[in-house]
């Protein structure tokens, strides 16, 4: 063993010393970075040599450079987003409906629909008193547009959904671009060396892998290569030859939906922000903006059915208070389509929607959308018409099996809701059970009282609850569905910070624990040089011998 | 568990987030002295609110339903009182007139105060309040009585809704209270008055009988508008308390108990206060600072 050989060694020290410094100070710079995994020096002993028989160290060999990490909170920080995405699209949706039908700040229908009634009551005590009748305008027409109010902003909200999902969609776009390039890194550093070489560029993957679960749900797995593989719905998103995007556009639904190479794959999200869009969008739909239209159109239904027997001051009678109900329809076939559809009588109305399904070319069977019952079957002959349940439908062309048609007098009947009477009509207004032209009974209120008692009765349309009853429920739903997404939304954040609480455990860097090792790296540091600076007085001491 | 100084510093903005969240709902509550500000603070308390709510505006309606039938019959009833007054008049002038102490001239000039009276009654019963003949049952913009003292109206009683399930009637067709033509009440007092101006003692003598009966019917007449009037008393003192009760029971469940909320405010001050200072303490302080 040689002098020279203990320069080696200080050198060594020296080396490896600057090696764990840089590895030190790295941490330090990245305290504050988000997904950034605290690296380690791992030093290890150079191979000995053998001199006469012993052997003897030279110093510090290679420094490994070890990445703190584990998997396996890394795959559950990707479930716990996936949720969290979720509970966070539900919310931000339901706290707008939430909004909308908020009877604690007396916004939504329960105002306007007391007053209503309210006014039907002050034209029953005064039947032919003309501010009487013209306040009841004024408070129908008031009950009209706070419908139209908040189905504007119910439409709205759910516009809003649409533009958030095709916003994810691009976000997503983004991120499994950025995934795609940090795979190839990835796979060209590591190639021929152990995985964990670009455990840089894998922190940053891991951390779009997170950001893109808070957008969607996915599965995905790592190749040989070190590159992932992400799949949705069969569909892969990223793969060994790069990524490929998503796109969405409006269906004839109305919807947004989302394809992956011309396949529609909407239905198959379920978690992250994109489910819980899809979700709140059909909650929305189903709920809230369907129990809204349902309770207009019976209000309308029920005013006009009674309305229209009775007898205004002018003798007319027959006269809708509201505008008549409409029938919505819609095609979904190739080469039938309906002619008309319109509502036959309006008191045979359930309020429901139907299908009506083709068979085969030459039969048809109409089911209740509400019930899933078969309500009727038939053969089908073009441009004959097909009645069911007050409604009258005629269907023209030549639809083939499997071709449907919606019919609805829910969908438009918010757009059609208006009073019926003008200002100047206030004698049509209906108060009277006799024809006032003949009997001169100008102060029969008998029909508005009948009217006035529709306010307390079961409709059997509502599932014999009452108007206030039905619209006290619609509230009740909204706001069990809303506090629900808080809460999940509290729940999935709380989890999901003390899922990070652990990642950071592990992966995190403590300025204290780095300090620690800075000044234990200085002092190796030193001591190196000094090695040298002995080893150099030494020679210095035989060279002058 | 190690623990980073980024651990520390999320935990703390964390806790300070969440009281400050709590503090601004505590405060909104304040501000707006509910507890309930939206359906989802409290979904089956809102439902009771709501229902109570519907509940006061039925009430409130019944209410106003009921000051109105108490006008209209008030005036009803002022009505009725003139008439008796008139009517009690017309028998004591009937009553001296029956006297054989009577002349032709005499019963003459009673004739003429007979005539007032008569017109004195067909104006009530032609009255009209709000603009409406308010004898004439549902025909109330036709005059109730023509010259013939022939009623022209119909027997249609304005029912007003007076609470959930109770309704009363708001008038009394002309009919039932005057009679019609001849044998009404003012028919009466114009037989009075041709017998007098005829000089008839006769016909003087049977019109107090007749007189006396329509006196009766008059005191039916208002001891049935007595009796609603009473029973409007009632039910408005009866919708009153529930009106009352029902408007505890919404403040209960709705109204900010405003003590317990600041109170509330302060401990979440005191937490939020010792967070920022032992967080001041904590993240300001690493091994750094003692490597001197």
């Amino acid at each position: 063993m040689s002098l020279s050989g203990l320069f080696d060694i200080g050198k060594s020290a020296i080396f490896a010393s600057q090696t764990a410094l840089n590895v030190v100070s790295n941490n330090i710079a990245n305290v504050n970075t988000p997904g950034y995994s605290r690296h380690e020096a791992i030093l290890e002993v150079a191979n000995p040599v053998q001199v006469k028989g012993d052997y003897i160290g030279r110093g510090v060999g290679n420094v490994d450079i070890r990445r703190h990490y584990d998997n396996f909170i890394h795959l559950q920080i990707i479930g716990q987003n996936q949720s969290y995405g979720r509970s966070f699209a539900l919310e931000r949706g339901l706290s707008h409906i939430e909004q909308i039908f908020n009877e604690a700040k007396n916004l939504g229908l329960g105002n306007s629909l007391k007053e209503y009634f309210n006014t039907w009551q002050k034209v029953a005590n005064n039947a032919n008193s003309l501010p009487e009748r013209t306040e009841l305008l004024q408070s129908g027409n008031a009950l009209v547009q706070t419908a139209k109010q908040m189905e504007g902003d119910i439409l709205d909200t759910l516009k809003e959904i649409d533009d958030d999902i095709s916003n994810v969609v691009r976000d997503v776009n983004s991120l499994t671009t950025s995934i795609a390039a940090l795979n190839e890194k990835i796979s060209q550093l590591e190639a021929g060396l152990s995985t964990d070489k670009a455990s840089y560029f894998r922190d940053q993957r891991d951390s779009k892998l997170n950001e893109l679960a808070e957008l969607m749900d996915y599965t995905w797995y790592e190749d040989n290569n070190g590159r992932v593989e992400i799949l949705v719905g069969g569909e892969s998103l990223v793969n060994s030859k790069g990524a490929y995007s998503l796109s969405t556009q409006i269906d004839i639904d109305g919807h947004r939906n989302i394809y992956a190479r011309g396949k529609d794959i909407s239905s198959v999200f379920q978690k992250g922000q994109l489910g819980g869009f899809f979700d709140v969008r059909s909650d929305i739909e189903t709920n809230a903006l369907h129990d809204l239209r349902k309770l207009i159109a019976s209000i309308a239904k029920e005013t006009n059915i009674l309305h229209s027997a009775g007898y205004g001051l002018d003798g007319s009678t027959n006269n809708n208070f509201f505008n008549a109900l409409q029938v919505y329809s819609s095609d979904n076939s190739a080469s039938g389509y309906i002619s008309s559809a319109v509502v036959g009588n309006a008191a045979s109305l359930t309020l429901d929607e139907y299908e009506i399904n083709f068979v085969d070319a030459a039969n048809y069977e109409v089911y209740n959308l509400q019930t899933g019952a078969l309500v009727i079957s038939g053969a089908y002959t073009a441009g004959n018409t097909i009645s069911f349940e007050g409604i009258d439908v005629v269907i023209d062309g030549s639809p083939a099996a499997n071709d449907s048609f919606l019919i609805s007098p829910l969908t438009d009947v918010i757009e059609n809701f208006g009073v019926a009477i003008s200002s100047s009509e206030t004698d049509k207004i209906a108060a009277s059970d006799t024809d006032v032209s003949i009997t001169g009974e100008k102060g029969n209120n008998v029909n508005a009282l009948g009217i006035v008692s529709l306010y307390q009765s079961g409709i059997s349309d509502l599932s014999d609850a009452t108007f206030e009853g039905y619209y006290h429920g619609i509230v009740a739903d909204v706001g069990i569905m809303s506090k629900a997404a808080l809460d999940s939304l509290a729940y999935d954040d709380n989890l999901r910070f003390e899922l990070e609480k652990k990642r950071d455990a592990v992966s995190g860097v403590s300025l204290d624990e780095e300090a620690a090792n800075l000044i234990r790296y200085q002092r190796m540091y030193e001591a190196g040089a000094r090695i040298i600076k002995i080893t150099d007085e030494l020679m210095e001491m035989i060279i002058n011998l | 568990m190690r623990i980073t100084s980024f651990t520390m510093f999320n935990q703390l903005t964390r806790s300070l987030t969440e009281n400050l969240r709590y503090m601004s709902r505590m405060s909104n509550m304040l501000a707006t002295q509910k507890k309930i500000n939206n359906p989802s603070d409290d979904v089956s308390g809102m439902m009771k609110v709501m229902d109570y709510k519907v509940s006061i505006n039925e009430l409130e309606q019944y209410k106003r339903n009921i000051d109105e039938a108490y006008e209209q019959l008030s005036y009803a009833e002022t009505a009725m009182t003139s008439v008796t007054n008139a009517l009690t008049r017309a028998e004591e002038l009937a009553n001296q007139a029956s006297s054989g102490t009577q002349n032709a001239d005499t019963r003459a000039s009673m004739a003429g105060e007979v005539a007032n009276l008569r017109d004195e009654i067909m104006s009530v019963a032609n009255g009209k309040f709000r603009n409406k003949y308010i004898f004439s049952g549902f025909k109330n913009d036709t005059q109730s009585f023509d010259a013939g003292f022939n009623y022209q109206g119909d027997s249609g009683e304005v029912n007003v809704m007076i609470d959930r399930s109770a309704t009363m009637a708001i008038n009394i067709p002309g009919d039932q209270v005057y009679g019609s033509g001849a044998t009404s009440i003012m028919g009466i007092l114009d037989t009075l008055y041709n017998d007098l101006m005829a000089n008839n003692q006769a016909g003087a003598q049977a019109a107090i009988e007749d007189i006396d009966s329509a006196l009766d019917q008059i005191a039916n007449v208002r001891a049935d508008i007595g009796a609603r009037l009473n029973h409007l008393d009632d039910r408005k003192i009866n919708l009153d308390d529930r009106d009352f009760t029902l408007k505890a029971y919404l403040s209960e469940i709705e109204d900010t108990d405003i003590a317990s909320t600041i109170s509330e405010i302060s401990k979440t001050e005191v937490a939020l206060q010792s967070l920022r200072q032992s967080g001041a303490e904590v993240l300001s302080q690493s091994l750094l600072d003692f490597l001197r």
